[in-house]
């Protein structure tokens, strides 16, 4: 056997900053006493959380439907970091007992052993600062990532002021970063209370609760100012600067589908769900939520064709009704629209509509959109790609790389013959006129 | 009845031009159409080293017309040269295209900042491909789709093949998961499987799978020549705004059995947000929002196979090398003449036909050093 193709991954390393016998991603209270239990079986175990945010990330409502209801606090890391150990005493314990823990640390990227990729034996997990990403493998992995908003896209839902119950909470009480004062909740079931709860214990008033599903129209111009719905025959509206979406939230299986995890649709925990696969565990809400029923309430939300779905993207129920193309091409979807398609495939349709594709990741209509392509059985589950976190360029770009990688580096394979004129034989020794690097260090 | 065994660019182009003759075709894909390679690459248009070039740089214009969908194709090229090897490198592979007629510019840094304003200090200059260009991918792919139905083709997904019934040195049926498709033609084009499924026939198509990826950021905005790359990344600025680029080590894999595994990612996207910031160096804040992957197939010298067969003679075998989705208005149009004239007018492809590998050893993805990982 000749060498390994230089110009393919074999050969190359993937410098690590470190090595686990434990990770535990996301510092909730399940994730605490995961890596409080790793430590105390003598594990040497890494706790990160991605909380307190990049500012940036607050405005893209990751991870939670934030809603830009929040104040200048949100900037001063020391500041926030101080807030989440506060608000959080286990992580306190958790240091104690020797678990390194890191805040405002992002899981961007999991790299598992598969079919297509043999590259790493054991886990290869991303990580993220606000500087720089990084790797670290370790021997096991408990996924503590906990839920997500549920978004019902009714009019008005993409205007400053309004949020899911998560995000809400994670101003309130985690951040003491809240900043509206007038608040109605959406949502019927136990989120719904405990949000109501919260506003009360914080002093704000509420203004309103709509517990049972029913058109609703989010009022204002530049900001929330008011909610409008139907009760019966009749509207209400009233004046408030906050909408919290407390109708459900799903379990973040972001992070469990990169490393090979089994997804499936169980409606009675949320919708997809992750199951563990050695060596990974699926802890917390991430392995289930309560179940709430968000179908009736988005069947009003897209009743109508110009409900803004996507907001990134500015994609309508209608659009994707008529599977249409984005604006900017002027064009109509094909006659058939969605049913053009046959079996709906959520990944296909974001393609071809661009739901789902832009900044926020697909956050905020990724249950819409799934809902809207489940009429008569749940549609497979969208993909997950890294990273799961929007990540500036100068971030990714920090990892730290192999000099080999670098040094035998192509715009695309490496096989001079490939780039010559095929209507001439192959030459006998070929200079590759491909994109590489050029260099001393660069292999020629 | 023409079965084209493969829903990806090459077999559904050669489709849409069969059917757009009149020529009843079925294509079987065993997933959706455009769902692998095909639908997820750098969407260029510019391969002056084929035979197919002229006739690529000739259709694709019309092709948004001919498929009555957007295929998102906008026509020129920049490059980016970061230093003096690069600009060598990519004059080579201009002086491809300007021999055949084409015209590029050399463009000094201020020229290629006018046009590209996320480049910095550190590029030394460029060249403006008047020819060539990029499209979308997955909407070129499902355009094709579409429009071989609207002429009465028939594409049947979620269909796998299992196998081809010969009689008399001629292909009669294709058996597939949903029964049997009985044909008077047949065309292999899928992709790393064409292997396997050209193998029962008693021929030998070399080709090793390899998995490849990408990175795509937020959208920034459009300028006039998206098709803009360099610094060992091929990619583009898409029409919406995103830059999706590509690059760097591929893995080698082992494919069994008639799945296509995921295109999963590796590290390697930092190796490529790298390559990206260096070339526009103006762009470290832009976030990095995706990445995807793709399985792509490439025979022993990167070159196609675009061949049909002597025995059975009437089916015949295509691969891209892992270079398909840009020539793939050329090349379904050479296919449909291979298969209904048995040759093509308007482009020599003597160089790619299968009997090139006649004398290959068993051995020959070792000896390249092409193995997969071990497992």
């Amino acid at each position: 056997m000749a060498s390994a193709d230089p110009t393919s991954i074999a050969g190359k390393a993937f410098p690590l900053q470190g090595h686990f016998d434990h990770l535990v991603v996301g510092a909730g209270a399940a994730g605490i006493a995961a890596a409080r239990a790793a430590a105390a079986s003598g594990a040497k175990t890494l706790l990160v959380d991605e909380h307190p945010l990049d500012p940036g990330l607050f405005g893209l409502d990751i991870p939670y439907l934030f809603g830009a209801r929040f104040d200048a606090g949100i900037g001063t890391a020391a500041r926030m970091e101080e807030r989440i150990v506060a608000a959080r005493p286990g992580l306190l314990d958790a240091m104690e007992e020797g678990v390194e823990v890191r805040l405002g640390t992002a899981a961007w990227g999991g790299f598992a052993k598969g079919p297509a990729s043999r590259v790493f034996p054991k886990p290869v997990v991303g990580l993220a600062d606000r500087e720089a990403a990084s790797l670290v493998s370790c021997d096991r992995i408990t996924l503590a990532l906990g839920a997500r908003d549920v978004v019902l896209p009714f009019a008005g839902w993409a205007l400053p002021g309004v949020m899911g119950a998560q995000g809400f909470d994670a101003l309130l009480r985690l951040y003491g970063a809240f900043s509206g004062r007038r608040v109605v909740v959406i949502g019927g079931g136990a989120m719904a209370d405990d949000a109501l709860a919260a506003a009360r214990a914080a002093g704000l008033a509420i203004a309103g609760h709509i517990a049972t599903p029913t058109s609703v129209r989010i009022e204002g111009r530049d900001a929330v100012s008011g909610v409008s719905w139907r009760d019966d025959t009749t509207w209400q509206e009233v004046a408030c600067d906050t909408v919290v979406m407390a109708v459900d939230t799903v379990p973040m299986v972001d992070l469990a589908d990169l490393l090979g995890c089994p997804i499936t649709w169980d409606a009675a925990r949320g919708g997809f769900v992750a199951a563990g696969r050695a060596p990974v565990v699926v802890v917390g809400d991430a392995a289930g939520t309560a179940p709430a029923q968000r179908g009736a309430w988005l069947d009003l939300a897209m009743a109508e064709d110009h409900a803004v779905v996507c907001a990134c993207e500015d994609v309508t129920a209608g659009d994707l009704r008529a599977l249409r193309p984005p604006r900017y091409l002027d064009a109509a979807g094909p006659a058939a629209g969605l049913a053009a398609l046959g079996p709906p495939n959520q990944d296909q349709v974001k393609r071809l509509t661009r739901a789902g594709m832009g900044p926020c990741q697909g956050r905020r209509c990724r249950e819409s959109v799934h809902a809207l392509l489940s009429r008569d059985r749940p549609a497979p589950p969208a993909s997950y790609r890294a990273p799961l976190r929007p990540l500036p360029l100068a971030v990714l770009a920090a990892l730290e790389e192999d000099p080999a990688l670098r040094a035998n580096w192509t715009g695309w394979f490496g096989i001079a013959a490939q780039w010559l004129p095929h209507w001439d034989p192959v030459p006998e020794n070929p200079e590759f006129i491909g994109g590489r690097l050029s260099g001393g260090d660069v292999v020629k | 009845m023409i079965v084209i065994v493969g829903g990806g660019v090459t077999g559904l182009s050669t489709a849409f031009w069969l059917a757009r003759a009149g020529h009843p075709v079925t294509v079987v894909e065993k997933g959706i159409v455009g769902w692998e390679a095909s639908g997820r690459n750098g969407g260029g248009c510019t391969h002056p080293y084929s035979p197919l070039f002229q006739e690529e740089q000739r259709l694709w214009p019309m092709m948004d017309e001919l498929l009555g969908h957007p295929t998102e194709w906008r026509g020129h090229r920049l490059k980016v040269a970061l230093d003096e090897g690069q600009l060598d490198r990519m004059w080579k592979s201009t002086k491809l295209a300007t021999d055949q007629g084409f015209a590029a510019a050399p463009l000094d840094r201020a020229e290629l900042r006018a046009l590209v304003p996320w480049v910095g200090d550190n590029a030394i200059g460029g060249i403006h491909w008047q020819y060539g260009g990029h499209a979308n991918p997955q909407r070129t792919s499902q355009a094709y789709a579409w429009a071989v139905e609207r002429h009465g083709g028939r594409i049947l997904q979620h269909t796998a093949v299992r196998g081809i019934r010969t009689r008399a040195g001629r292909a009669v049926a294709v058996e597939t998961s949903a029964g049997e498709i009985g044909c008077d033609a047949v065309v292999i084009a899928a992709g790393p499987h064409t292997a396997a499924l050209a193998e029962p026939l008693g021929h030998r198509v070399p080709m090793a799978p390899a998995r490849v990826e990408m990175i795509v950021t937020e959208p920034l905005p459009p300028i006039a020549h998206g098709g803009v790359d360099g610094n060992g990344l091929y990619g583009r600025q898409t029409l919406r705004g995103n830059l999706a680029y590509g690059g760097g080590p591929h893995e080698w894999i082992d494919i069994d059995g008639e799945a296509t595994p995921r295109p999963v990612n590796s590290p390697v996207i930092g190796g490529l947000a790298r390559r990206l910031h260096e070339m526009f160096p103006r762009l470290g804040h832009v976030r990095v929002i995706r990445s995807w992957g793709g399985i792509v197939e490439n025979t022993p010298d990167g070159r196609p196979i675009l061949d049909r067969l002597e025995d059975p003679g009437n089916v015949v075998v295509a691969s891209m090398s892992s270079v398909g989705f840009g020539l793939s208005p050329a090349t379904g149009r050479a296919l449909a003449q291979l298969v209904t004239q048995g040759a093509c007018d308007f482009a020599d492809l003597s160089q790619l036909k299968l009997s090139r590998f006649g004398n290959l050893p068993l051995d020959w993805r070792s000896r390249q050093g092409w193995d997969a990982l071990p497992a």
